[in-house]
């Protein structure tokens, strides 16, 4: 099942800012929901353990995370291969950072995800509202912590 | 005594059934038993890197765990069965497990024995599968068009066959007809969704070879022998048993991997092997039904005469062509295109077509419906554009019933028939003409009423072995019967075929008791069991009671005649002077001096005083073979309201009058024609398997796929004429599909007819309230 | 269809239960929505504690000119209680409406709140009544306005070691007539759009007008724009509400019915909720 999100924060920090906090991974995994483990491989690839799901439903991921496309400070490509038992998802996210002067920025995110498996099969229903709650609140808060980290 | 033929009585089977106290495959236990899990691919289209079970094989209870490489050597491909000729068919190896590449959401990855079914279900979570994506077509048109991702090697462009049909002159027929209508039509793809999914276990015994398979199936001896195929053991160390089967509709006719691996698992491990499927792996795994693509156009005069037929159709096969599915869309589709009606001019190209999907096989009616579909949406978007009345354009082009047997433009001929008797049966008790004018007048209030009325018939009783010969089916169609007769006077008979939900086990009852003149109760049914029955070819296609339930009068009758020398004997009587009156032989002109069914039995049992040169015992094997197929045919009549707020579709009435040749049990008949119609009401409003562009099965399980529910149904108002076919000897037609042939165009034209003044023609189904609104919404904005 | 090993605890009673939720449980009462979940694996708890036995959790009493209901009360015996009946036949006319009669025979009320799925029946009604729930943990209990409940899909305002104990509904207003209206999906038989409403009126004027939705967006929500139709006597501004009240929502986009249709579908339900309740007040 195809899923296509995007969305387009303010965030109270300069591009520069921004930038460094989306290559620092623990920081990416402190503000993501579920996040169990974060492993680097390099500095464009890791390996995330990493719970996805609200209310009761509850999926374990591992993931394969590569960076590329690096172009500082303005964009950036992320991608995620990730399986769990029974379900499989690849998620590619683009990320722009546009300046906003004098020292804010917005953060451009589109986030393309296929399921696979269980997941997309029994979820249909509710996947897409699901997912999009995820992705988005997950944006919101990286920008709201960036902006505070900033301050 | 009064005759069981006719009668309503209650079916002997249910008791069991509604009480929990039938025994099904997985009721099966066995000392020493193992289960089985399957791993499931999870992408639709993509080459596999590696099938790791290092840390499954580790996990606690597994016994053992196998993978496509572990098996290739050992069993052989998964066979097609239906090798349709003269349509280029090609049928790619369809490993039991997969080797190098997925083709859909399900295919089968490895399997995992352990000694529970919880520990063989976790080790199933440890087994890492790396793939390479490749993209998915799931669309059967798109996947014939350039540039599509392939699934098969050995097939390019993913076409199976290229089937053609033809009669008569078609391109003649269209280009001097003054009108043509022409529509686009999607058959949607379907979930059979059998109250018991599919099970298999399997015990091997290697001090004698042999190996015991019960199966969820419909045919035994057909799966006895796609067994040996597949495990490569000969047929007759090979037992097949179908216990209690909950249900098929056509899915528990095909081979799968999942029994030959259970069977080859317990051939290694020397211990019994269970696996039984879940819901949803259900709805994966387990064959699909329907997913046509069809351009169809139907021309004729502008008087209401149809002179001709065309179709282009894209029928869509799954990623392995199963075991009947070549015959599905071409044999069961194609040559029933002439519906009912004198059609002079017929033209069918059908494309099978391999798509990134679950594989597609016969689902009750197995072609047929959508052949009807097509037909009947056909007439009604002709009689519309030629402003003549549906019911009075369907009259006209009925064949005559003094015509039959009749030889349609496909070259099919037809047994036997009164297809306008029917339609005036359904004409009386549904008054046509009131519904026009309250439909007239409700228009005028903003109301949307609308009927439909189907006039059908259907190919069924499959059918004479030398037509299956003709045309590539890998097995005979006669079907067989022991009846045995014991000392006692009670009767058994064994059958070839293998009732799962039909009733046969008390409508065949009926039959012998008949003969016999004993009670009913005196009789029993065995089938399911290869060991104890002749060979059969199974129950579907309407063709039980046709073909096997003719076979077991044939068998009584041959029970009778030796009955009849041993009475003969007894009286000292010349054969030629007794009569069968009562329940016995007696001595025509003095009843008294008789011999009762019981006598004779005990008598030939014990043998103390036989007639010279005939032998003890008293049974008899049939083989029935009939001379032809059986036509069943009738009308269906359905009025509906459509709410043009929400597209919702409410069924005022449904009429359907089936005639399936003289009822052996009419209340059976009428379950039969329930349960048909509901489900195709359930085709017709609801029901779809939906994929994603990926190949992903959205409607994974019951709360996606909306299998109808009683609630949501309505009343079926049942009647019956009755036209004896001459091809068996019981003059029966079958009734186990009609309903799912005649309810789906019924209810869509009915919706169609309802939204006529809004300039529809045409839904495609299901006409679930989001379709019919969003085909309302579009009629309006079209209209502004 | 086999769940993840876990423990099962059979709480003794509220204070045991209480004890062993937090991380990693799973509430059981009834199982209609958790079974599912289990079986396809999707929530893998390490321990289940089942409350479904608590009498301490069950029942339905009357409480200043409102009622208390038990969270673990089955949706069954809230269509055998008169009282409940007679003072909010909405909450009757609704249960009917949750799955079939297995369901309600098991199905607590709490439990199906608790799980707060974005197309269930039940929430809207909540809203419309505004319930407050009463949540308990080892630490002490609070209560939260259903009107602050629900947060997202599956998602409430419950913390990990709370319990929904139990459902307060206050007094229905005087004059006051109730109803739902929804469309069901074929397959699941939840929503594809449903309306609860409540309307209150005095002297042929309305005095209080609530309407809240389901299964539209991705949680039941309260709709403000009812509000205008109090000092008004309803009729001809019904629809002009029930059109303003799905305005901006983003709609719910699935297999069976995408956010165009599905904010059709709410605006047909509220129009006919809020005509029935007020037909109902009169």
């Amino acid at each position: 099942m195809r899923l296509d999100f995007s969305g387009a924060p303010e965030i109270a920090a300069p591009p520069d800012e921004v930038w460094k906090r989306l290559l620092d991974h623990e920081f990416v995994a402190s503000v993501a929901p579920g996040v169990e483990s974060v492993e680097p491989i390099d500095d464009r690839h890791f390996k995330v353990i990493s719970g996805f799901g609200v209310g009761a439903v509850k999926v374990k991921f591992q993931l394969e995370v590569e960076l590329s496309d690096v172009n500082p400070p303005k964009s950036l490509k992320m991608s995620a291969h990730g399986k769990a038992p029974g379900s499989g998802v690849e998620v590619s996210t683009t990320l722009e950072i546009e300046p906003l002067p004098p020292n804010r920025s917005r953060l451009k995110w589109s986030a393309t995800s296929e399921v696979r498996g269980t997941v997309a099969s029994v979820g249909a229903r509710l996947l897409k509202g699901t997912a999009k709650k995820l992705t988005e609140s997950f944006w919101d808060k990286f920008a709201a912590r960036v902006g505070e980290r900033s301050k | 005594m009064a005759t069981l033929f006719g009668s309503g009585i209650k079916r002997r089977e249910d008791p069991r059934l509604i009480t929990g106290k039938a025994t099904y495959t997985d009721d099966v236990k066995l000392p020493g038993l193992l289960y089985a899990a399957v791993l499931r691919s999870t992408y639709a289209h993509a080459k596999l890197r590696k099938v790791d079970v290092a840390k499954a094989k580790k996990a606690p209870g597994v016994v053992a765990v196998y993978t496509g490489a572990d098996v290739k050597d050992k069993l052989d491909t998964v066979p097609c069965a239906w090798n349709v000729p003269n349509c280029d068919l090609k049928v790619p190896p369809h490993p039991p497990l997969a080797v190098e590449k997925v083709r859909y959401v399900g295919d089968g990855l490895a399997m995992v024995v352990a000694e529970s079914r919880a520990a063989a279900r976790d080790a199933l979570d440890l087994i890492d599968v790396d793939y390479d994506a490749l993209d998915a077509v799931v669309d059967p048109e798109k996947a014939t068009q350039k540039g599509a991702p392939e699934l098969h090697k050995e097939v390019p462009g993913n076409v199976a066959f290229t089937w053609k049909v033809a009669g008569g002159d078609v391109a003649k027929a269209f280009a001097e007809a003054p009108v043509t209508v022409e529509q686009r039509i999607v058959q949607n793809r379907l979930l059979p969704t059998a109250m018991e999914p599919r099970a298999a276990c399997a015990s091997y015994n290697p001090g004698t070879g042999q190996l015991t398979c019960w199966v969820t199936s419909q045919n035994p001896h057909i799966h006895r022998f796609l067994l040996s195929v597949m495990t490569k053991l000969p047929e007759h160390r090979i037992r097949v048993i179908a216990p209690e089967v909950g249900g098929g509709f056509g899915s528990k006719i095909p081979g799968y991997p999942d029994e030959a691996l259970v069977s080859f698992a317990s051939m290694e491990l020397g211990r019994p092997v269970k696996w039984t499927e879940d819901r949803s792996e259900n709805y994966k795994v387990t064959i699909h039904g329907r997913d046509h693509v069809e351009y169809v156009a139907l021309c004729g005069t502008k008087d209401g005469k149809i002179t001709g037929l065309r179709t282009k159709v894209y029928a869509g096969l799954g990623g392995y062509a199963s075991t009947a599915a070549p015959g599905i869309p071409t044999i069961l589709h194609g040559l029933m295109y002439s519906g009912p009606y004198t059609i002079p001019n017929i033209e069918g190209t059908i494309y099978g077509v391999y798509t990134t999907t679950t594989p597609v096989d016969a689902y009750r009616g197995a072609g047929r419906p959508e052949a009807t579909f097509l037909l009947e949406r056909m007439i009604d978007l002709y009689a519309r554009k030629v402003g003549l009345d549906p019911v009075e354009v369907r009259r006209m082009n009925l064949i005559p019933k003094e015509k039959f047997p009749y030889t349609v433009a496909t070259g099919l001929t037809y047994d036997s028939g009164n297809y306008q008797g029917a339609l005036d049966k359904a004409l009386q008790m549904f008054d046509y003409k009131k519904f026009r004018a309250e439909q007239a007048k409700g228009r005028k209030e903003g109301r949307y009423l609308g009927v439909g009325v189907t006039t059908y018939c259907e190919i069924c009783g499959l059918g004479p072995s030398q037509v299956a010969g003709a045309v590539g089916f890998g097995g005979g169609l006669y079907d067989s019967a022991i009846v045995r007769v014991y000392p006692t006077g009670v009767v058994r008979a064994y059958i070839g075929a293998k009732p799962h939900g039909q009733g046969e086990e008390t409508t065949f009852a009926q039959i012998v008791g008949d003969e016999f003149g004993i009670p009913v109760e005196n009789v029993e049914v065995v089938a399911g069991d290869t060991e104890a029955t002749p060979q059969g070819w199974g129950t579907y296609g309407s063709r039980t009671t046709a073909a096997c339930g003719s076979a077991v009068k044939v068998a009584a009758q041959r029970v009778k005649d030796k009955a009849k020398k041993i009475a003969a004997h007894l009286l000292e009587a010349n054969e030629a002077d007794l009569e069968w009156k009562d329940g016995k032989f007696a001595v025509k002109g003095s009843p008294d001096r008789g011999k009762t069914f019981g006598e004779l039995a005990l008598m030939a049992n014990v043998a103390w005083n036989m007639p010279p040169g005939v032998e003890p015992g008293l049974e008899a094997t049939a083989f029935f073979d009939p001379s032809n197929f059986v036509y069943p045919f009738g009308t269906h009549i359905c009025t509906v309201e459509v709410d043009v707020e929400t597209g919702e579709v409410k069924i005022l009435r449904y009429i359907a009058v089936d005639d399936c040749g003289p009822q052996i049990n009419p209340m059976i008949v009428d379950g039969q024609v329930h349960g048909g119609v509901i489900q195709g009401l359930g085709e017709a409003l609801q029901e779809m398997a939906v994929y994603d562009e990926d190949g992903q099965l959205l409607t994974g399980t019951m709360m996606d796929y909306a299998v109808p529910k009683a609630s949501q149904m309505p009343k079926v108002e049942t009647a019956h004429t009755v036209t004896p076919s001459p091809v068996n000897p019981l003059g029966v037609k079958g009734v186990g599909e009609t309903g799912t042939i005649a309810s789906v165009p019924t209810l869509v034209n009915a919706v169609c007819d309802a939204l006529a003044p809004l300039g529809i023609s045409h839904i495609d189904k299901p006409l679930t309230p989001a379709r019919v609104w969003a085909a309302i919404q579009h009629a309006r904005g079209g209209a502004k | 269809m086999i769940p993840t090993s876990f423990e099962y605890l059979r709480a003794k009673n509220l204070k045991d239960a209480l004890k062993a939720i937090g991380k990693n449980t799973k509430v059981i009462a009834g199982g209609h929505s958790l079974l599912p979940l289990l079986r396809f694996r999707l929530a893998q708890p390490d321990t289940l504690v089942d409350i479904g036995q608590l009498q301490e959790l069950k029942g339905i009493k009357q409480a200043g000119g409102g009622m208390k209901i038990g969270a673990a009360t089955t949706y069954r015996e809230l269509l055998e209680s008169r009282e409940l009946g007679t003072l909010y036949p909405l909450i009757a006319e609704v249960t009917e409406h949750i799955g079939d009669l297995q369901v309600r025979n098991a199905g607590t009320i709490g439990g199906g709140l608790a799980h707060a799925d974005p197309a269930a029946d039940m929430p809207p009604v909540m809203l419309v009544l505004d319930a407050t729930f009463l949540l308990q943990s080892k630490g002490g209990k609070r209560s939260v306005a259903a009107r602050k409940f629900f947060k997202g899909p599956f998602t409430t305002a419950m913390k990990p070691n709370e319990l929904l104990t139990e459902i307060q509904l206050p007094a229905p207003p005087k004059g006051a007539g109730m109803a739902y209206a929804s469309f069901e999906q074929a397959a699941s038989g939840y929503a594809l759009a449903g309306a609860a409403a409540l309307i209150a009126i005095a002297k042929g004027m309305i005095t209080r007008a609530e309407l809240a939705f389901t299964g539209l967006a991705d949680t039941p929500f309260l709709a403000p724009a009812a509000a205008k139709l109090v000092g008004t006597s309803g009729d001809e501004l019904i629809s002009q509400v029930a059109a303003a009240a799905v305005a901006g929502v983003e709609a719910n986009d699935d297999i069976h019915a995408g956010p165009e249709y599905r904010t059709h579908l709410a605006t047909v339900a509220a129009r006919r909720a809020l005509t029935q309740a007020l037909e109902r007040a009169r």
